[in-house]
């Protein structure tokens, strides 16, 4: 797999299939993923809604549940470089340690993460006594006051003993975040963060967060559809379509020479941070039903640059360092093929 | 996504019986109302998809055919009965009395019973036996479906309108109407229901008297409902009175739940927009809000069916409503209980009636409620649909 | 701990509520006694035959001749001051009612206990196998548990029980030789005394388990459904995220389906004194409830409402305590 030299790898992605097993047939959600996340950088998820970018991201600790299902494929942890964890064949007991300690999730709606009936104090030493990083739950409640500080929560000593219904959404996403730092983990998953609250909280959050990280030294794996703060945030940004990640490079490549037409199509539909653009246009046809999901290339249907060729599916072409593509168009001008 | 084309699938043969009772009555309600049937042509079809759901299950359809033989038999029991409801075959045959089930009677010719009562001489089977007057159960027990579901007809249909009446002023209104009728369930809600049932039940009869007397039409409809002999008129008061104290008990709980419905629906983008369009409070009720709480409100009145028809039972039971002779499953078994487990049947038949009648009301409203929770809906959906 | 001025508040807040709807109750249960036949009078003197020197005493004793406001203050007044007196049993009503209370409460409070010991398992057991044939058990439980007449099933018991096997008795009640809150089957408790216990279990397990039964099933399902609504909720993707193991996910589970659990559970007590009145009579227990029933054969209305008043406000402080443990659980409450 051809990475960037320096790339010490974290966590590796190789052929992965999700399914869900629905009332209405057999979604094909995630159809052959594969990436590799680098110690220390952000790397980014981008796509619409229904990519299948969230299902990805909680692939990562086999957060995956009925009906969904992972077919195949392997992701591999590694905690310290040489030392691979195969997340999906461990055990639960071993799965269970990873998770929270290793790999932290911060999800899209705080409110959603929340215990109502229990308060932040007690998410975040739950958290901690779980993972035996202190003796009780007392010690935990003294942490969590320092955790809380570090996510920069207005008047921590009170807010530990607040309930969720009593803190507004910026600061139940920053008590979130603080409950997934407790565990110092090497790895933080946000999904949509700032999804769900104020533009202005947004910002603060986005700079909590790159602050922590240059601080702690954590790797960042960033899911978002806003391609603003893509090119904020990011190190390297994977774009994926219908299940597929369809092109993958470094940020100002991507911004700067976006290659699969889909990628082209959605810089093309928001305004870009780096690049004028004249007009803003919007991408004709809709999402495909991932049941009976389009022969070949996913995004056939709706490229204008259609051939025959579509009808199979693309391999990923490398078309630059770093950056490759999985569209028929590039077959020619590519430096190589990735297996 | 969903894709655009009609989904045609295959219907069953009641599935044809509910389209084409359901398709008629729209085109009569479109002649009346012209334009009605295209306006509501989603809603209709909704409405069906439902009873198609309720066809494919299983415990719906025998609820269904509990409930439709319980109507049958309440409809057409009286005409059918072997007997009439307060026969005392005892006079006839002295075997009749406490009978056991399968019994046979000999009436003999020129007897009371032929003369007087006009029972044709010959032998009888009491298939269910007979109680201390040598009653047929079995008759009594076809007449009791009628008065049971009698009662529950008159119960549901004022009492839960009062509540839903009243439920949707409060919670559309707010303000002092909402916490004054509030007040008022509070008051009523404290007492646990069979209580104040039995208290009400207890002190109305001599009112109702009263007002049989003084409106005779009052007192020939309820005979004519009951399927009652007029000599029997005195004992109506006690029926009705069971019927007003159940009224007054079962009003609060829908006032309550559909206050809490129509809080949460008035809530809603579209009930705001209607009232800046300037649509009348009344239209907002009838035509937005109401429609959406339909069908859980569906749900606790088939529910409610079978619960009024078990408290009835239970207020008999204890000597309050139906008076001997009338024919009343609950009371049946209060006149019987001094002979069990003697005469096990007259407390073993009439309470086997209730249970199969109220378990009926049950399994629909079981049945509907899962139909119309969204979190089971789709599973039932794609069986009705019949997508893989 | 903070919560408590929190609680505090939201005690006085409901307090405030609590006491317009027992004045509202009063009301009610006088507004039944206004509905009484016309001349009650009469019939509390002996009815068609009765010396008109008498009714005309009753009457003025009773202040019938009074406008109904004065008669209203005479009845609260009288029941406050425990001087209301049955003209018929010529018995101080709340004694008379003091002394059936315990039969009713040890019944209903050992009906409380099976329905919370076995219909909370079940529900959780629905829960955790799913769709499972204990599942579909329960289902079928509950549903004929609200389709059954109380009265069937319990002669159908008594039949088994009683008149096949014996082993229960339907006249009596055992009393305990000492009394602590008057209740027997507490008493009995307290004391350790286990003969007096096992008597009392013997008397009133099967009349018990008839008034819990229709409820035991509703309350199984109840909390199945809770369970899962709960399990599938949001927050328990955090949980399972965190790494959390598994026993604390499930506490924190359970204590969110508990929450509508609870309310229901103050629902129910009120059923079950509903069904008192059936249950005692079947078997033949002498309870408030019977006692009631009988009253009312008698034409001793003054019975029936003491008796009524008495019931709505055991109802209303169970409500209450319902409330307050809401309150204790759900920090949403509070305000």
């Amino acid at each position: 797999m051809p990475v960037n030299e320096g790339c010490d790898p974290i966590i590796e992605v190789r052929d992965l299939y999700i399914n869900f097993y629905t009332y209405a047939g057999v979604v094909k959600a995630i159809d052959g993923v594969s990436f590799t996340v680098c110690r220390g950088e952000t790397y980014c998820l981008v796509g619409e809604t229904g990519c299948g970018k969230t299902v990805t991201s909680k692939a990562l600790t086999k957060l995956i549940q009925a009906p969904g299902r992972i077919e195949k494929g392997k992701i591999i942890y590694y905690p310290e470089p040489g030392n691979p964890v195969d997340i999906i064949s461990v055990s639960e007991d071993e799965i269970r340690k990873i998770r929270g300690k290793e790999i932290a999730y911060i999800f899209q709606d705080p409110s959603a993460a929340l215990d109502p009936l229990y308060t932040i104090g007690h998410h975040i030493a739950e958290t901690m006594t779980a993972h035996r990083l202190v003796k009780s739950m007392k010690e935990g409640f003294r942490e969590a006051i320092k955790y809380l500080k570090r996510a920069l929560m207005p008047e921590p000593e009170e807010k530990v003993k607040s309930y969720p219904h009593e803190l507004s959404g910026g600061m139940k996403q920053r008590g979130v975040i603080a409950t997934s730092l407790s565990t110092k983990p090497k790895v933080i998953v946000a999904d949509e963060p700032t999804t769900a609250v104020d533009v202005t909280i947004q910002a603060q959050i986005m700079k909590l967060l790159r602050d922590l990280k240059s601080e702690e030294g954590l790797t960042l794996i960033l899911i978002t559809h806003n391609m603003g703060l893509v090119a904020e945030m990011c190190d390297r940004v994977a774009i994926m379509y219908a299940g597929r990640i369809i092109e993958e490079g470094l940020v100002f490549d991507i911004f700067k020479n976006p290659r699969h037409p889909y990628t082209r199509a959605l810089l093309n539909a928001v305004i870009n941070p780096l690049f004028k653009v004249s007009k803003l246009e919007s991408i004709p046809g809709t999402v495909p039903d991932l049941i009976r999901p389009p022969r070949g290339c996913r995004f056939h249907p709706r490229c204008p640059f259609f051939s025959e060729v579509c009808y199979n599916r693309p391999p990923n072409f490398i078309i630059g360092r770093n950056h490759k593509v999985a569209c028929w168009l590039y077959r020619d001008n590519a430096l190589g093929v990735e297996d | 996504m969903s894709s655009e084309e009609r989904e045609v699938y295959e219907k069953k043969i009641l599935d044809k019986i509910v389209d084409i009772i359901l398709d008629n009555l729209a085109s009569a309600i479109d002649r009346v109302r012209p334009g009605w049937k295209t306006r509501n042509e989603a809603r209709i079809e909704e409405f069906k998809l439902t009873l198609y759901a309720l066809n494919r299950s299983p415990p719906g359809l025998l609820g269904l055919s509990l409930v439709v033989f319980f109507i049958l038999i309440a409809l057409i029991g009286p005409y059918i009965a072997p007997f009439s409801y307060d026969m005392p075959l005892v006079l006839c045959d002295q075997r009749a009395y406490l009978a056991p089930p399968g019994s046979t009677i000999t009436i003999r010719d020129g007897s009371l019973c032929s003369d007087v009562y006009g029972i044709k001489p010959g032998n009888y089977t009491l298939i269910l036996g007979a109680d201390d007057f040598g009653r047929d159960l079995f008759s009594r027990i076809l007449y009791g479906a009628r008065t049971s579901l009698v009662v529950a007809v008159m119960v549901m249909v004022l009492g839960p309108l009062i509540g839903i009446t009243l439920g949707l002023i409060s919670g559309y209104r707010g303000g002092v109407i909402d916490e004054v009728i509030m007040r008022l369930t509070d008051v009523f809600i404290a007492f646990p229901g069979l209580i104040l049932a039995i208290a009400f039940s207890a002190v109305l009869p001599d009112r109702v008297s009263g007002l049989l007397t003084s409106f005779p039409p009052l007192a020939s409809i309820s005979l004519a409902l009951f399927s009652l002999k007029p000599e029997h008129v005195g004992s109506l008061a006690n029926l009705l009175s069971v019927v007003i104290a159940l009224w007054i008990v079962w009003w609060p709980g829908y006032a309550r739940v559909v206050r809490g419905m129509v809080l949460s629906t008035r809530e809603n983008v579209y009930v705001e927009a209607a009232r800046a369009i300037g649509v009348p409070t009344y239209a907002i009720l009838f035509r937005h809000i109401l429609p959406n709480i339909l069908g859980p409100i569906l749900v606790f009145l088939t529910l409610d069916f079978g619960g009024v028809i078990l408290v009835e039972a239970g207020l008999s039971f204890l000597g309050l409503g139906a008076v001997p002779p009338i024919a009343d499953w609950g009371r049946i078994v209060y006149d019987g209980a001094e002979y069990f487990p003697r005469a096990w049947w007259l407390v073993f038949f009439p309470g086997l009636a209730t249970l199969l009648a109220v378990l009926g009301f049950n399994l629909i409203g079981d049945s509907l409620r899962d139909i119309l929770d969204p979190k089971t809906r789709r599973k039932i959906e794609f069986k009705v649909k019949g997508r893989r | 701990m903070l919560w408590l001025a929190d609680l505090k508040r939201f005690l006085f807040r409901r307090a405030l509520t609590f006491i317009p709807t027992v004045i509202g109750v009063t009301f009610l249960v006088f507004f039944i006694a206004a509905v009484l036949p016309a001349d009650p009078a009469k019939l509390w003197a002996g009815g068609e035959k009765a010396n008109p020197q008498v009714v005309e005493n009753i009457r003025r004793e009773y202040r019938l001749d009074r406008p109904i406001w004065e008669q209203y203050l005479f009845f609260i007044k009288n029941a406050v001051t425990n001087q209301i007196v049955s003209p018929v049993s010529h018995n101080k009503v709340w004694e008379d009612l003091a002394r059936r209370l315990p039969v009713t409460m040890q019944l209903t409070i050992l009906a409380f206990t099976f329905i919370v010991f076995i219909g909370i398992p079940l529900g959780i057991l629905s829960a955790l196998k799913r769709d499972s044939i204990i599942d579909m058990i329960v289902r079928i439980l509950a549903l004929l548990g609200v389709s059954t007449p109380v009265f069937w099933l319990a002669y159908l018991l008594i039949f088994v029980f009683f008149t096949r096997l014996g082993w229960i008795t339907l006249a009596g009640t055992p009393i305990a030789p000492y009394t602590i809150t008057g209740i027997p089957l507490i008493d009995s408790i307290i004391k350790l005394d286990l003969e007096t216990f096992r008597q009392v279990i013997e008397r009133y397990w099967l009349p018990s388990l008839v008034l819990a039964y229709a409820n035991i099933g509703v309350i199984a399902r109840l909390v199945r459904n809770s369970f899962l609504d709960a399990l599938s909720s949001d927050f328990v993707e955090f949980i399972d995220a965190r790494g959390l193991p598994r026993y604390r996910k499930y506490l924190h589970v359970l204590k969110n389906a508990m929450v509508p659990v609870i309310t229901v559970l103050g629902l129910t007590f009120g059923g079950l004194l509903a069904g008192a009145p059936i249950t005692e009579t079947v078997f033949g227990l002498p309870g408030v409830g019977r006692y009631l029933i009988d009253s009312i054969r008698f034409y001793d209305y003054l019975t029936l409402m003491g008796g009524v008043l008495l019931i709505a406000l055991i109802y209303v402080t169970v409500n209450l305590l319902v409330d307050i443990s809401y309150a204790i659980i759900d920090p949403r409450v509070r305000y």
